[in-house]
């Protein structure tokens, strides 16, 4: 229902309505800005989330309909947040000790405490969320969006290809790399396992 | 927890919870507004240049030509193949030795 609403405005922005363009970000803002803003940092959500809908709007005509517009503005959003970390790339040089006292002592922690239960509440911790960003901050662009996309979002491979525009098999073996990059990321946070093959 | 691995699997999971409950920023009062700007900008900027394209070769008198000029193309390729030489050779001699039957050429296939 929804397809074949989207269908008859885009055809009215196509015949020069460009105000017309208002009812389809009216209906796609918020689901394109939620998955934009979990995947750069929210001071930049916003402009990404702009970058998105113009690129869309200079596009709209080669989009065929094939598949619902919401996921092919996913795409458009995908490769944005993509060339995003690509402008912003930063050498992944970036010590343990750049991470603030509080992550390093939680750190310390987690290192010590051999039970650690209370897993859903420590999620939510600023901690895990800083050190998160430093561990995908030492990611490339290109293997950052993979795991994201494939282990943080849990989407499958077919889906993960037509988001990045990649072959599946590309997309298997590449996010597969990323991974074991994470996992050895990680695994230097422990003095003991540098350079345990994760 | 004594296991490297564990621990690591642990912490892996521990940052996939971070990512899902990252708390997201709404788009600040005033974004689809901008965005509208931009939009109807860009709109008024493509028509403008199509105008322009327009006012310079209107779109019939593409449409008429584009038939008449893939003909004289598709006879100067005919020509240069018949006659067995390149083409650059054949079109640069024919223009130097008679511009003007050159012309009656296009002018036939027009």
């Amino acid at each position: 229902m929804e397809r074949d609403e989207d269908a008859v405005v885009i055809e009215r922005i196509l015949n020069g309505h460009t105000r017309s363009f208002e009812v389809l970000l009216k209906r796609h803002e918020d689901a394109i800005h939620q998955q934009v803003a979990r995947r750069v940092p929210p001071e930049n959500a916003a402009e990404v989330t702009h970058d998105v809908f113009l690129r869309a709007y200079k596009s709209l005509s080669g989009y065929d309909g094939r598949r619902p517009l919401r996921h092919w503005l996913a795409g458009i959003a995908t490769r944005a947040c993509h060339d995003f970390w690509r402008a912003h790339y930063r050498n992944c040089e970036t010590p343990i000790s750049a991470l603030s006292e509080n992550t390093q002592d939680w750190l310390h922690r987690y290192h010590q405490d051999s039970t650690l239960a209370d897993l859903p509440d420590m999620a939510e911790q600023f901690e895990t969320r800083e050190l998160l960003d430093w561990a995908l901050n030492k990611l490339s662009a290109g293997d950052r969006m993979l795991m994201i996309l494939m282990y943080f979002e849990e989407r499958s491979v077919a889906e993960t290809a037509q988001l990045m525009d990649m072959s599946a098999a590309n997309v298997k073996i590449r996010s597969f790399r990323a991974r074991r990059k994470l996992r050895n990321i990680l695994a230097s946070l422990f003095p003991e396992n540098r350079g345990l093959n994760a | 927890m004594h296991n490297p691995r564990q621990k690591i699997d642990r912490l892996e999971r521990l940052l996939g919870g971070a990512y899902r409950r990252r708390q997201l920023p709404d788009l600040p009062p005033g974004w689809r507004q901008t965005l509208m700007q931009d939009i109807h900008q860009l709109g008024c900027m493509e028509k403008k240049r199509f105008m322009r394209f327009e006012r310079w070769f209107p779109m019939p008198v593409v449409c008429r030509f584009a038939g008449a000029g893939c003909a004289a193309a598709l006879a100067l390729m005919a020509f240069a193949w018949l006659s067995g030489g390149s083409l650059d050779t054949d079109l640069s001699r024919l223009m130097l030795n008679d511009p003007f039957g050159l012309a009656s050429l296009v002018l036939a296939a027009l």
